[in-house]
């Protein structure tokens, strides 16, 4: 049911533009695409560390600083991006 | 007649364009989505 | 002039040039972000398509892509002999085709000659679940950043005045507020004396200033010096857009000397 409720909430929200992760950045045109499976990646390592209350390897800070990400506008676009596409896959 | 995909059950259907009122012969639902013509489509990348 | 580099990499420069104006260092600006031709997709025809994404989305990724571009061998498709029917000249070409689950990556466009095939291969244009197919060509044409941002190779081009910070040592007393209110933290106290660790960070926010009440310091930019730096999408190295738009600022430049020259 909660779950339920959860994705109705953001299917609202989910328009076909962002429902993957953008190619480029909307403010400066750096490519960040390939960019986000691996910050995913490396994130839900951190979250795993967290909460299982040991020292976590790296902190979101360190892994955007390594990707390469260096001015807010690129970072935003990765941090906030929630990838919606596999809800909306079975209708074409 | 017009060929149409089954929202629910996925299965091809055929319409007559002067039929009222569509409806799946198989599973009894009113959705459907229209097949993609087979033509080439040109659009610009931008 | 004088310009050194303080960083060259593949995609990223650095440079130090003295004894210039802003104009100058602008007009080399700008000219990178719309005049330096770079190639992009800019016609998609496709054939099939049961993604969730729209032909009309998944055209708009495609011309998001960069391709690496050898600015030699192309040449402008209305300034082509074909005349514009896209001929090797002046159109690259490629395929997609992909069916099944998975992930269609910028890297699945095949293209006609091995020596065009993407570096940046692992972009995500759209997530196919079982059954699902995209099957499209694709044809590239040179373009420049003015027509549209996909042809803009050069990300983030900007200047800035060479920092100068004065210390007055006999102000100072060390209380160490500057330093810690210093975002870029280039501050620091050696030997006794507050003195500057890296002046190219200095971002000339003057909040050590406002900080300082003894008024010890001063932060000014030099007005004949710029640090210019930019980034490129790929396309082009940093070198390579560099060369070319400074080639293309001389013919400018040129052809703006033949046009006063007759002039009575």
């Amino acid at each position: 049911m909660e779950e339920e409720l959860e994705r109705k909430d953001r299917n609202h929200i989910g328009e076909k533009e962002n429902m993957i992760i953008p190619v480029r950045c909307f403010t400066c045109g750096k490519v960040i695409g390939p960019l986000y499976e691996e910050y995913k990646k490396r994130y839900e390592e951190y979250k795993k560390a967290v909460e299982a209350g040991e020292k976590p390897k790296e902190t979101p800070k360190q892994i955007l600083d390594d990707l390469g990400l260096e001015r807010y506008c690129c970072r935003r676009m990765i941090i906030s991006h929630v990838d919606l596409l596999r809800e909306a896959a079975p209708y074409e | 007649m017009t060929r149409y995909k089954c929202g629910l059950c996925k299965k091809p259907v055929q319409f007559d364009v002067k039929n009222i009122g569509m409806q799946c012969p198989y599973c009894g639902s009113k959705v459907f989505y229209k097949e993609r013509p087979t033509i080439a489509k040109r659009i610009k990348a931008r | 002039m004088k310009v050194t580099t303080l960083e060259l990499k593949p995609n990223k420069a650095v440079l130090k040039i003295e004894n210039t104006k802003p104009y100058f260092v602008n007009s080399l600006r700008r000219i990178m972000l719309s005049e330096l031709p770079k190639l992009a997709i800019e016609d998609v025809i496709i054939y099939d398509n049961t993604t969730p994404l729209f032909d009309e989305i998944i055209a708009h990724r495609l011309g998001m892509i960069p391709l690496p571009t050898d600015l030699k061998l192309l040449t402008f498709r209305d300034q082509c002999t074909c005349k514009g029917k896209g001929c090797p000249n002046c159109t690259v070409r490629y395929t997609l085709s992909k069916e099944g689950e998975g992930v269609v990556y910028s890297g699945d466009l095949q293209p006609e000659e091995k020596s065009w095939a993407i570096k940046e291969d692992k972009i995500p244009i759209v997530e196919l679940t079982k059954d699902q197919r995209l099957i499209l060509e694709v044809e590239a044409i040179l373009g420049r950043g003015k027509d549209h941002a996909k042809w803009q190779a050069v990300q983030a081009p900007a200047y800035k005045y060479y920092p100068i910070i004065e210390i007055d040592h006999k102000k100072c007393d060390l209380c160490k507020k500057c330093i810690e209110e210093c975002p870029k933290n280039i501050l620091e106290i050696k030997n006794k004396k507050l003195s500057v660790k890296d002046i190219e960070k200095c971002t000339l926010c003057r909040t050590c200033m406002d900080v300082c009440e003894k008024n010890a310091i001063t932060v000014r930019g030099d007005e004949n010096k710029f640090i210019f730096r930019f980034e490129t999408d790929g396309s082009l190295t940093a070198k390579e857009a560099l060369l070319e738009s400074a080639s293309i600022l001389e013919k400018k430049y040129e052809e703006l000397g033949k046009l006063l020259k007759k002039l009575k």
